[in-house]
């Protein structure tokens, strides 16, 4: 049996304040960099393909002046831009459409879950065939990738809206578009900014993986140019760039859901009074 | 002609689901009439389609028999006079909008202009004590907070009909007394007709004008009995009156299906 005397102190120790949650990431992170430091140090890992974490670092705080860097970062965020742009309004809509109409439900989830575990790189001789190498291919297989994880949710988000709240837009007889702007789409964005928050993940990964394949210029062109040209430091200097460059959209998301859904019970920390 | 109707008919109300063996008569037959500015309790067993009943009243289901007319109008929709004030607060209100936004909401159709739309939020938020709860949010209220913004929101909607589904089930014993008296003066101060369904036998007859007492499933009208207890009424005053008590007494019988000397008979066994 449990040997807490007051049940509940110990989570509320490890858990209640912030800070110690930042704490132990940054001592996780800190311990994977002096591992891998480590390993190159020791001779676990060839210095010539992986070089110390620390060069890498010291790599990229170099280029931090430079236009190269900005350059690639600019291209490969001109692309996410554009996809996540498009396949959240494709996605949206078409969900609004398909959510809310039960025949078109039903004749769209089979093509729907056809389509969807269908890698985008797979499309990618494909896309370069019709399109060729530049931002439209880019485009193309990012926008295609990122529709799906927005398109679903919608889909869920317009198809659970809580009853109640709706008999009551009925009962007020709210004009349907007040009705779907004001009380299903809302409804819907617990579903819908998950999605949003994958579909950013998908389109940079595609952007990436567009630039390193076809050599659609950006960050992952910039990585296989270093590494066609023996300039590890610099190849890894990249590669951590795009790390950062996810962890950033993730942090942004993740704050613009927790203001698109102050509301919502998962989200309430305080004020409530019940 | 229209003068004459009574604000609120329901004539040979009748409703089963499904069909076939799965059939489930819910309501047999209902008739029953509400007066321009009345106050209507009904009252019935559990399960004994309450629900159902306001439904149709409201005009969110069709009978399947039988029809509701609001000043003599047959309607198929809720009607433009009526409001609805829902049981579960907290998911008829929007949580995504601040209390002022959720009064607001039904009143975008009516176009009234911004300044009269403010001044009904502000009017119905202060007949309802909460003039200072406008920017909040419903989920920072209380439970008793959050059905006085619904109150408020079917108010500021200008009904001529408020129809309440067991709007206090949910609450505590002070804070329902609370809003009963907040109700009766509601009723009083902007004449609205009321149409208020309750499982609870104290609260019918400390409400209304008339008390409608329904039978157990097929659900018919078992009586209709006038309350002609004193105005205003008090929680404390009222229900201290022998009248209040010998009223109460005979709506619970009928709606328990007792007969006067059943009870004593049920007593006798239960000891």
């Amino acid at each position: 049996m449990s040997t807490s005397i007051i049940p509940g102190t110990r989570r509320r120790l490890l858990r209640s304040p912030k800070f110690t949650d930042g704490l132990l990431g940054a001592a996780g992170l800190v311990t994977v960099l002096a591992v891998l430091e480590f390993s190159t140090i020791v001779g676990l890992l060839p210095e010539k393909t992986f070089p110390r974490v620390s060069a890498d670092l010291r790599e990229l705080a170099g280029m931090a002046g430079a236009a190269e860097l900005w350059t690639a970062v600019g291209h490969t965020l001109q692309g996410w831009a554009i996809s996540f742009a498009l396949a959240t309004v494709i996605a949206v809509l078409l969900g609004i459409a398909v959510g809310s109409n039960a025949v078109l439900y039903a004749a769209t989830s089979a093509v729907i879950e056809f389509l969807r575990p269908i890698p985008s790189v797979a499309l990618i001789p494909l896309v370069v065939l019709v399109l060729g190498t530049g931002l439209q291919s880019k485009v193309f297989l990012a926008t295609f990738a990122a529709t799906w994880p927005v398109l679903v949710a919608t889909i869920y988000g317009m198809r659970d809206v809580e009853p109640v709240a709706l008999e009551t837009a009925r009962s007020f007889r709210a004009r349907p578009r007040d009705t779907l702007l004001s009380v299903v789409l809302p409804g819907a964005v617990p579903y819908i900014a998950p999605g949003l928050r994958v579909a950013s993940t998908t389109a940079l990964i595609l952007c990436v993986t567009a630039e390193l394949v076809i050599g659609a210029p950006g960050l992952g062109q910039s990585i296989t140019v270093a590494q066609a040209g023996g300039q590890y430091q610099l190849m890894y200097a990249f590669i951590i760039a795009t790390g950062l460059l996810g962890v950033l959209l993730n942090l942004l998301f993740v704050a613009l859901e927790k203001r698109l859904l102050r509301w919502h019970p998962s989200q309430r920390s305080q004020g409530g009074v019940q | 002609m229209t003068d004459e109707a009574p604000m609120l008919e329901v004539r040979g109300l009748g409703k089963t689901y499904g069909d076939g063996p799965q059939a489930v008569h819910a309501i047999d037959e209902i008739n029953f009439t509400v007066a321009r500015s009345e106050f209507v309790c009904v009252v019935g067993p559990s399960g004994c389609g309450k629900t159902t009943l306001l439904r149709c009243l409201a005009g969110l289901m069709s009978a399947s028999t039988g029809q509701v007319s609001i000043e003599g109008r047959r309607l198929d929709r809720t009607p433009e006079e009526m409001a609805i004030v829902f049981q579960d607060y907290s998911r008829s209100l929007f949580p995504w909008m601040s209390v002022e936004q959720n009064i607001a909401f039904p009143l975008r159709r009516k176009r009234l202009g911004r300044a009269k739309q403010q001044q009904l939020i502000k009017d119905s938020l202060e007949a309802v004590n909460l003039a200072d709860a406008g920017r909040r949010y419903p989920w920072q209220l209380s439970g008793g907070m959050q059905q006085r913004v619904a109150i408020a929101r079917a108010l500021a909607y200008e009904p001529q009909v408020l129809l309440m589904d067991e709007p206090f089930a949910a609450l505590d014993a002070q804070t329902r007394a609370d809003l009963e008296d907040l109700t009766l003066k509601l009723r009083h101060e902007y004449g609205v007709t009321v149409v208020f369904v309750t499982h609870d036998i104290d609260e019918a007859v400390y409400l209304a004008d008339r008390v409608i007492a329904l039978t157990p499933r097929p659900t018919r009208v078992r009586e209709v009995i006038d309350i002609d207890l004193p105005r205003p009424r008090n929680q404390l005053t009222t229900k201290e009156l022998p009248d209040f008590a010998r009223l109460r007494g005979h709506v619970y019988r009928q709606v328990r299906q007792l007969d006067d000397g059943a009870d004593q008979r049920e007593a006798a066994t239960a000891s």
